[in-house]
């Protein structure tokens, strides 16, 4: 966190890497410079107008009205409340800046699991940055580019196990049952939010593609149940859109990494049925990637937002960080960095996969340098 | 899909209509008797089974939960196939709700078709109705109506919250099910009496059922 540029590597394999990043105090840092985030340059709150001739505002409300089961459990009605109002404004503020995204009914579930760790302000940075990227093609007019995504699930299971995929096909099931998955990274169907959160941790850090691994690695860890139940549509259907909250969710983790390292997305394309759409989350994301590799540790954009004189600036950490500050805030960074540097070298050989993914990226990451 | 009517019958129902006017609640209410306000929007499908007896048979009914966002109905449609009714809600509180059930009637028409030509039966479901009741309901010859002319079977005033007329309505649909099943079996040689989407080309699955 402090090197400069920051190490942005390293805090990709901590996020990936067993338990991820652990408390929501490394999440606040660590999230942003995933994403490539100037903590010290968030978007203002959205005013008033925000809501005002809005054409997603009824659904949009309708949906985060029904959220109510995605907060914590014994949260007193008047903070949800405020929360939820939150929700609305910083979901209809990301639509309004970027009119070529469509919202969709799952968006919320995504804005929801980071509002409770980041706050209003940084909720805006970060899902202004993944609806470009990592959620960009769920957020087409048409479902078309999702479909295409979730084709990629069918030919992942092929791969491993020849015979589940082929009574899948017999059964004629489909892969919607992990529609949600894929478009809520989950957080629409587990109980825990811990459990989200350690997905996000993992998602925030991967390919876009990622979820569709993790989804491939559920159905074969359930490879059993499936070839059990009647080969019928509905009967597959039901068992696996039901997920069991008892998910070994670190030993998925594992193998979902492993899966991409063995059949990367590229490699799965060359199949027909995947030639024929582009995605644009895939083809942007390597720019994406570079981008985070030449950010300032927060110490200097701190240093330069101050140079700048600008007192609302400042006091923007603060509403951002609502739950980060105080005394914590000064040796933030080198609990951080102790942090990931301690979980690194408690990896072991799962590292070893990650970093031959970071490899992967090492030699296009110089090419395009030069 | 059946094995012989005389004994269990399977039967596939499909529950639509705009988002958030309590398709998942009326599921809820019909197969675990209870309700909560707090549901969730239904992401692509759900799936419930609910078990009757029906004159000393069996009868289970698949009730397929499709959600209600417009932007998922090309991914949804696809669970319309072999469909033999269908429920489509509206919330009384909201006109915009009502407005688009001719649209999901027009939908379902065009995606589905029983063997022997006919439409699915298809019950009209006005929800939340305890919640007030809207100008909409409150005129029932104007409904029976709008029922005929859009080739409803039936409608009921529902709310999921209050249980009022979840199982009468389902009650509705399955003796029309087992009505259109009868007459299918009494024009048709047996073994045409699934009714299906044609094959998907791969494309979307909008093509209309062809009938032999």
């Amino acid at each position: 966190m402090r090197s400069d540029p920051v190490d942005i590597e390293t805090l990709r394999r901590a996020a990936a890497s067993k338990g991820g990043l652990l408390t929501d105090e490394l999440r606040r840092k660590v999230w942003p410079k995933l994403l490539n985030i100037n903590v010290y340059e968030l978007p203002h709150k959205p005013g008033r107008d925000v809501r005002k001739n809005h054409k997603d505002y009824n659904q949009v409300v309708l949906d985060v009205r029904r959220s109510m089961k995605r907060f914590p459990k014994g949260m007193p009605a008047t903070e949800r409340g405020v929360l939820q109002e939150q929700l609305i404004d910083i979901i209809l503020e990301v639509l309004k800046r970027n009119p070529q995204l469509h919202y969709y009914q799952g968006y919320h579930d995504v804005a929801v699991s980071m509002l409770l760790v980041v706050g209003e302000r940084m909720t805006i940075g970060m899902l202004d940055k993944l609806s470009n990227f990592h959620l960009r093609d769920f957020m087409d007019p048409t479902m078309d580019s999702t479909k295409h995504i979730l084709n990629y699930l069918m030919p992942i299971l092929e791969q491993v196990d020849a015979e589940l995929h082929d009574f899948m096909i017999r059964a004629e099931v489909g892969t919607i049952f992990a529609l949600s998955w894929l478009i809520t990274w989950f957080g629409h169907v587990l109980s825990e939010f811990k459990h989200t959160l350690r997905l996000y941790d993992f998602f925030l850090a991967s390919h876009p593609l990622m979820p569709i691994y993790l989804a491939a690695t559920i159905v074969l860890h359930r490879e059993k149940e499936v070839k059990q139940t009647e080969c019928d549509m509905a009967m597959v259907h039901h068992l696996l859109s039901r997920i069991p909250q008892d998910l070994p969710y670190e030993l998925l983790i594992g193998r979902a990494q492993d899966l991409f390292d063995q059949y990367p997305p590229s490699l799965l394309a060359k199949r027909a049925a995947l030639q024929s759409r582009k995605s644009l989350s895939i083809s942007t994301f390597k720019a994406f990637q570079l981008s985070t590799l030449h950010q300032r540790p927060d110490s200097v954009l701190q240093r330069l937002t101050k140079a700048h004189g600008s007192n609302s600036s400042g006091h923007g950490l603060e509403a951002a960080l609502p739950r980060a500050r105080g005394q914590l805030w000064g040796r933030g960074n080198k609990m951080v960095k102790m942090a990931v540097w301690g979980l690194s070298a408690t990896l072991g050989a799962a590292v070893f996969a990650v970093a031959q993914t970071a490899m992967d990226w090492g030699p296009e990451v110089l090419l395009q340098l030069f | 899909m059946q094995n012989n009517h005389q004994k269990e019958h399977l039967y596939k129902i499909l529950v639509i209509g705009d988002l958030g006017v309590g398709k998942t609640s009326i599921i809820k209410r019909y197969v675990h008797h209870n309700f909560s306000p707090n549901y969730r929007a239904t992401i692509g499908v759900d799936f419930a089974l609910k078990v009757l007896n029906w004159d000393q048979e069996t009868v289970r009914l698949q009730l397929w939960d499709i959600a209600g966002q417009e932007r998922f109905g090309n991914m949804t449609r696809v669970y319309y196939r072999e469909a033999m009714g269908a429920f489509i809600v509206f919330d009384v509180t909201r006109p915009a709700s009502f407005e688009a059930v001719t649209k999901w009637k027009e939908d379902l028409d065009s995606k589905l078709t029983l063997a022997n030509g006919k439409h699915v039966a298809t019950v009209l479901l006005a929800n939340k109705c305890d919640q007030g009741r809207d100008v909409l309901t409150n005129n029932g010859i104007k409904m029976e109506q709008f029922c005929q002319e859009n080739g409803f079977v039936g409608w009921y005033e529902t709310s999921a919250k209050e249980n009022i007329n979840i199982d009468e309505a389902a009650n509705c649909l399955v003796k029309h099910i087992i009505a259109s099943e009868n007459d299918m079996l009494q024009s048709e040689v047996p073994d045409t009496i699934t009714p299906q989407l044609e094959k998907d080309k791969g494309g979307t699955c909008s093509s209309c059922f062809r009938s032999q």
